[in-house]
């Protein structure tokens, strides 16, 4: 096994830590509330998040057993099958058990679940082996109640993930060979060909392990039902209005979860969110804060706010047909953008220049300094492209772009972008369509010359580069019809090499020669989340970037209160 | 009276079969489906057949229609095509109680604040009172419902530190707890009553300064009645018959207001599940909730109608 592997890291945190967690799910809840409701993509987990307010989690105290909070929740959950469903990860992150967790930010993967040891002993990295935690039961009430999970349930999961009708990015299961059970406590998967990604997806919270059971048990799907292995379990769903979680007794990490019960309350309007966290219904906030609004809160000793960088990822996508197929067009564009005026005016001065890979992504995005110097904003520049192009009284364009529900950074950013334009003489017209026609009528079939919408928040290199190569994110085709053979080449290396020092090499060169292609995607800028809870609210340490103590559970399980 | 109403009730067949074939048709004429939300953005042609025929969603538009309708016949208002596929009679069990008390409590209140504020500009008119009342009735037609419920609960938090229960809880029952339930609804039927009102206010003074210049009204005042008698029994009862009038119409509004109301309080009523189902192309909970309104509609309609015929004894239907 080469030396700087994922897998590495991951056997050395077996030694000494045990648990963190459940942020993937987080990651994975927001990427789904951003596509639903343009919130930004509150990323709720990471290493690197910023507190501030009163106490710090860490200098919070002795946990206590009991209690009961209420989160608000700006998305609606239609429903909770982890393997198929979106809008409800955050909640499956807390009913199932996961092999796995990943610390978004450190991208360290830590053993928090059902998997105490890893080993992978072929070179090739195509076989997985893992070695199950005895004694992890399942939620009383449902089918297999108070039953061992076992590699059986990992098989019965995994495959269902891989091949229900509706599930997301099939790409890591549908290179998996076979899979092996040669005990209740040892499950093994060996894959086709090597397939970095799958690191990160397996602690992804589609990647619930469901009970064989409960899977067998319910053949219409895991929509409306919850029965698994983890801190909580359901015990009411109405995912347009609330969802109630009480403690599973019976949990691998007892006294954990240190609440009795949790409540989510789904309010869709954001003012009306902020108003029931202020007010004290809710004692975790679940709108999007804006910088004012953390500011506001800030001055309250009351509340306990924390800044972590978003994985928003909005991006202005370029048909490659004229007359943007023409180099100098696209060079045009980028210089007449003034990524620090959307800075300014929609992130209140608070953001970073997007690369290709997210800013956030601190490990694999490119410099920020490289990525300043190279954006330029030069208007003069501009127009000379643009007459060099034949073009010198500009061009006329129309940008598609879908009317989401929620706050309108989408919106507002576009009309930034389209005053922009209009000062070197690109006349943009601005058609907002709402969301179901624009994926049927524009993305799909590629009917567009500019679109403009936020790609989901990944917090992992390999979606974010899927948009250039030629095959798309779907596999498909790319929907700006670029095509480009160096790239396409890099972006499937990327994905093979495990060896971490070697792929950030491949990943930093694909940037660069995305940058100098200025496109197909442009994109532009991002900011922060806010995060602000009630200060007798404690989490874990998992988003403060403090080490966990050894018996750290996942997200969810570490929630106290002294109320 | 009677062979009225029932050709009335009869006559909602065809007008609630021609609203939810509209509604059929107009979903089939906009692009995009359930399935091609529920498929999202990475999605494949192939995956995305797969989806619309899970759903019944690639047969022919006639026998899609036709299945729906022989459903409702037998009390069935199919499934969500969404990812939950909850049944559409579940969630309107839950829902149409919220609605319902919502509309009716939004009936009362704008009863309340338009009617008396009418008939007293009527009979001080052209005096201080006469043009506050103008003035408020413009004031509440001009108010946005969205932009004053947000103010409502703002300040509410800000300077009361309230909020509305339901932002921490589910809907409680008027006969569960009568105080839990009045701050649930109060505010959202006040936000909803007060452009109803103005209306209504506007409408009454009006009618009221027509009907105080008649002869029966100076024969009350030469029979030496109070104004009181005069105002409250013989010239009310005669204006109220526009209002009246205006007063059932505004049910449809009234559905429409819901929608944004039901958002920004957080009361999980049939507006606020319509404006979800619309976004996701639910297709069949729109058709449904659709000939829900619309039979609301007609109905009230017959119901303004019928209190004619009460109002005014002269008023006969055939």
């Amino acid at each position: 096994m080469v030396e700087s592997s994922y897998w590495k890291r991951f056997n050395k945190r077996v030694s000494r830590r045990t648990l963190l967690g459940g942020s993937a799910a987080l990651a994975l809840g927001a990427a789904s509330a951003a596509l639903v409701g343009c919130n930004g993509g509150t990323n709720g987990n990471g290493g690197n998040g910023d507190t501030s307010g009163a106490p710090s989690p860490a200098a919070a105290g002795t946990p206590r057993l009991g209690g009961h909070i209420t989160l608000g929740r700006g998305v609606a959950s239609l429903g909770i099958d982890p393997h198929v469903d979106l809008t409800g990860l955050d909640i499956d992150a807390l009913v199932y058990s996961y092999l796995y967790s990943w610390r978004t930010g450190t991208e360290e993967i830590v053993l928090n679940n059902l998997a105490e040891k890893f080993e992978q002993p072929d070179e090739e990295h195509l076989e997985f082996i893992f070695t199950l935690r005895p004694g992890v039961k399942i939620h009383p009430g449902g089918p297999g109640a108070g039953e061992e999970m076992t590699s059986e349930d990992c098989v019965a999961s995994f495959e269902r993930r891989g091949t229900a009708l509706t599930a997301p990015d099939k790409r890591f299961p549908h290179r998996i060979e076979r899979y092996e059970t040669p005990d209740p406590y040892t499950f093994k998967f060996v894959m086709k060909r090597p397939f970095v990604p799958a690191v990160r997806e397996m602690a992804n919270a589609t990647w619930a392990i469901v009970p064989k059971k409960v899977i067998d048990a319910n053949p219409n799907g895991l929509s409306q039902v919850a029965f698994g292995s983890g801190p909580f379990k359901l015990e009411e769903f109405r995912g347009q209005e609330k969802i109630v979680l009480r403690k599973h007794e019976d949990y691998f990490l007892k006294p954990r979860p240190w609440l009795d019960s949790m409540t989510n309350i789904v309010i869709t309007e954001n003012s009306s969110l902020l108003a029931a966290f202020k007010g004290g219904q809710h004692d975790v906030n679940g709108a999007l804060l804006s910088k004012s609004n953390a500011d506001d809160l800030k001055s309250d000793d009351n509340f306990i706010i924390i800044r972590t960088p978003s994985f928003f990822y909005p991006v202005i996508h370029l048909k490659m047909r004229e007359p943007f197929e023409n180099i100098k067009v696209r060079e045009a564009i980028n210089l007449a953008l003034n990524r620090d005026e959307i800075i300014n005016v929609i992130q209140q001065g608070e953001g970073e220049y997007n690369p290709p890979i997210q800013w956030a992504q601190t490990k694999w995005a490119l410099p920020q300094a490289e990525v300043r110097a190279f954006y330029k904003h030069d208007p003069d520049r501009a127009r000379a492209l643009l007459a060099e192009a034949d073009l010198p009284n500009g061009f006329s364009a129309k940008m598609k772009l879908p009317k989401l529900t929620g706050p309108s950074i989408v919106g507002d950013i576009a009309a930034l972008v389209k005053d922009q334009l209009g000062r070197v003489g690109i006349n943009i017209e601005l058609d907002e369509v709402e969301l179901g026609a624009f994926i049927s009528s524009t993305l799909l079939p590629g009917n567009f010359h500019m679109a403009f919408f936020p790609n989901l928040p990944y917090d992992e290199p390999d979606r974010p580069l899927a948009f250039y190569h030629s095959k798309g994110v779907t596999g498909n085709g790319n929907w700006t019809n670029y095509s480009n053979k160096e790239l396409d080449q890099l972006v499937d290396e990327q994905s093979e090499e495990f060896d971490e020092v070697k792929r950030k090499d491949i990943i930093l060169k694909a940037q660069r020669l995305i940058l100098a292609q200025h496109g197909p995607q442009l994109t532009l800028t991002g900011g922060y989340n806010y995060q602000a809870r009630w200060n007798y609210v404690h989490f874990g340490t998992e988003l403060t970037g403090e080490e966990p103590p050894k018996d750290a559970g996942p997200f969810g399980a570490d929630i106290w209160v002294d109320k | 009276m009677r062979d009225y109403i029932i050709r009335r009730v009869f006559l909602l067949v065809p007008i609630m079969l021609g609203v939810s074939l509209l509604t059929f048709l107009i979903f089939r004429v906009i692009p995009g489906d359930a399935a091609v939300l529920t498929c999202g953005f990475g999605c494949t042609d192939e995956v995305l057949e797969a989806i619309r025929h899970e759903n019944g969603l690639d047969r022919p538009w006639y026998e899609q229609y036709g299945d729906w309708l022989w459903g409702v016949l037998r009390g069935d208002l199919g499934e969500s095509v969404s990812e939950s596929q909850l049944p559409v009679t579940t969630e309107l069990d839950r829902r149409l109680p919220i609605t319902g008390e919502l509309l009716i409590m939004t009936i009362i209140m704008s009863l309340i604040l338009g009617v008396p504020a009418g008939v007293l500009s009527a009979i001080r008119p052209n005096t201080p009172l006469d043009w506050l009342t103008r003035f408020t009735s413009v004031l509440w037609l001009s108010i946005p419902h969205f932009w004053l419920g947000i103010l409502i609960i703002t300040f509410g938090a800000l300077w009361f530190g309230w909020t509305p229960p339901q932002f921490g809880q589910s809907y409680v029952p008027f006969m569960d707890d009568p105080w839990i339930n009045m701050q649930q609804f109060f505010f959202p039927a006040l936000v909803l009553a007060v452009g109803i009102a103005a209306t209504i206010m506007r409408l009454t003074r009006s009618a009221m300064l027509e009907v105080m210049r008649n002869d029966y009204i100076r024969t009350a005042w030469s029979k030496g009645l109070r104004e009181r008698t005069v105002v409250w029994r013989h010239a009310l009862k005669n204006a109220l018959i526009p209002v009246i009038t205006v007063t059932g119409l505004q049910v449809g509004a009234l559905i429409g207001g819901s929608v944004i109301v039901e958002s920004v309080f957080n009361l999980n009523g049939v507006g606020k599940y319509v404006l979800e189902a619309i976004l996701r192309r639910d297709l069949f909970v729109v058709q449904s909730l659709t000939l829900i309104f619309a039979a609301v509609y007609v109905l009230s309609n017959l119901a303004v109608d019928l209190a004619y015929a009460w109002l005014d004894p002269r008023i006969r239907y055939a």
